[in-house]
């Protein structure tokens, strides 16, 4: 129980860290122009590769509630899509090679993609989100991928301890 | 990964995805438990949100500094220090002139406009560019509420949307969910404007037969209760008038550069002052409580604090 805890600390550190940064980005790179990437994806994907639990699957869904709450008074939509590429993640990922850092930038790429799309049609049933640039979204898929290696070590760091680690070994 | 593991995970997934679809249909019905959640995250982040800011500033502009300072490292040691001192200096005259100027354009605005509120500090913008929103570095504690109105120099902002004790969350006009009862200035022509993300906006509801021209001032009418009436919303950027259908599609334009701001002004009342009335007379009618425009000007702000700033509200 004290290592779920703590896993959920670590993580909820990682997102708020992530958030601050993407704050950051959107601010000093005018986000209203351009698209800055969305590096709790790049988070989820990691998780989708590596820790295909049950506790991997809720970590993905507070990691979208966080997001949710940080962006607007809507909770749910981004907890979703991220659920559901953890989904898709947990039954492709074993087919992949994963350590490459271009596979992975490619999966990035791809769950980025997915999850706007998931998101928004979400989001449609709430809210109207006609006139939307979905231009702007393949560009954020790029930048999110091209971000993705320095994401997935920050990742590896925060979230895959050692301890975890060692009693991954013994289950399997 | 064992079939039975495959199946947990499975079903755990759809169970989530459920649980966030009935909570995005819960929280968009009531979005006050979404915006108390908003509020705490905002109160968790803005501290390091600041000192991050304030850190990035300096190393851009020690960046800057080094930058300017490349040409003339070769020529002389003491040289460089002096630039070095003055490119500094510069800087920091630099960023104090243009505050300075932005201050007196918010200052004006308060001078003409009669109004009441607090000067706040962009400290972030929203990490995901669905949204359009800002954070500010003032909150409850400063009297900072829900549903009041921001401006900057040129015009609307956007609103309140979420407070925590010392930091506030802002939806800038351009968001989807945004919207604001609106007056053509030109041809008095009521409509609705809407955020249509980019730095766009559209208004709505105003029907064919009105005439609207490219670059007209969109004003705000002040019946929506959040916005007092006369603030400049944008201009008229496309008017499109389609062969079927009700009204016109018009493209409006903000008059602020929402991707540039620093500094806004959180709008918390109206003061009456003696200059906007054309008479003495008026004057004291207002004081009896019979002229109805000033009257009507804080209505709309003082007796009347609206607490759900969304299109529902509004239309």
């Amino acid at each position: 129980m004290k290592n779920i805890i703590a896993h959920f600390l670590r993580a909820l550190l990682l997102g708020l860290c992530l958030l601050v940064i993407q704050n950051l980005l959107h601010f000093y790179f005018h986000a209203v122009e351009y698209a800055v990437p969305n590096l709790l994806i790049i988070v989820i994907c990691y998780v989708g590769f590596f820790d295909l639990t049950v506790k991997g699957a809720f970590t993905c869904w507070f990691l979208g509630v966080l997001l949710d709450l940080s962006i607007s008074s809507i909770i749910g939509p981004w907890a979703g899509s991220f659920a559901g590429v953890f989904l898709i993640l947990a039954f492709l990922s074993r087919g992949m090679f994963v350590q490459s850092w271009f596979s992975s930038a490619v999966v990035v790429f791809l769950a980025c993609l997915v999850s706007t799309a998931m998101y928004a049609s979400m989001l449609a049933s709430v809210q109207n989100i006609e006139g939307i640039a979905w231009l702007y979204v393949p560009f954020e898929a790029l930048s999110t991928a091209i971000v993705s290696p320095l994401v997935f070590s920050l990742s590896r760091f925060a979230l895959d301890r050692r301890q975890d680690r060692l009693r991954g070994r013994r289950s399997r | 990964m064992a079939i039975v593991e495959r199946g947990r995970i499975f079903g755990v997934c759809i169970a989530l995805i459920a649980g966030s679809l009935f909570l995005t249909a819960y929280t968009g019905k009531n979005p006050t438990i979404g915006r108390r959640g908003a509020a705490s995250i905002d109160q968790l982040m803005s501290p390091v949100s600041q000192i991050n800011r304030g850190v990035f500033d300096q190393v851009f502009g020690v960046v800057d500094a080094y930058i300017n300072l490349q040409g003339v490292k070769e020529k002389n040691k003491e040289l460089q220090e002096k630039i070095s001192r003055l490119e500094t200096k510069n800087l920091e005259l630099t960023e104090a002139r243009i505050e300075n100027k932005r201050l007196r354009s918010l200052l004006n605005l308060k001078q003409q406009e009669g109004l009441q509120g607090i000067t706040a500090t962009v400290i972030s913008y929203d990490p995901s560019s669905w949204t359009q929103g800002i954070s500010i570095d003032r909150g409850y504690a400063d009297g900072v509420r829900v549903g009041m109105a921001v401006v900057e120099g040129n015009g609307i902002v956007g609103q309140i949307v979420a407070t925590s004790i010392s930091s506030s969350k802002v939806l800038l006009l351009t968001d989807h969910s945004s919207g604001i009862d609106a007056i053509v200035q030109s041809s008095r022509s009521r409509g609705v404007v809407e955020g249509l993300g980019r730095n766009r906006c559209a208004l709505r509801y105003v029907t064919r037969d009105e005439v609207v021209s490219v670059n007209d001032r969109v004003i705000s009418s002040g019946a929506d209760a959040i916005y007092p009436r006369g603030l400049l919303i944008g201009r008229v950027s496309d008017v499109r008038n389609q062969a079927a259908g009700l009204f016109q599609s018009i493209e409006v334009t903000p008059a602020v550069d929402l991707s540039r701001l620093e500094t806004v002004f959180v709008i918390s009342g109206l003061t009456i002052k003696p200059e906007i009335f054309s008479s003495e007379d008026d004057f004291h009618a207002e004081k009896d409580g019979s002229a109805p425009i000033v009257s009507s000007k804080t209505d709309a702000l003082q007796s009347a604090p609206p607490s759900q700033p969304t299109k529902e509200v509004q239309r």
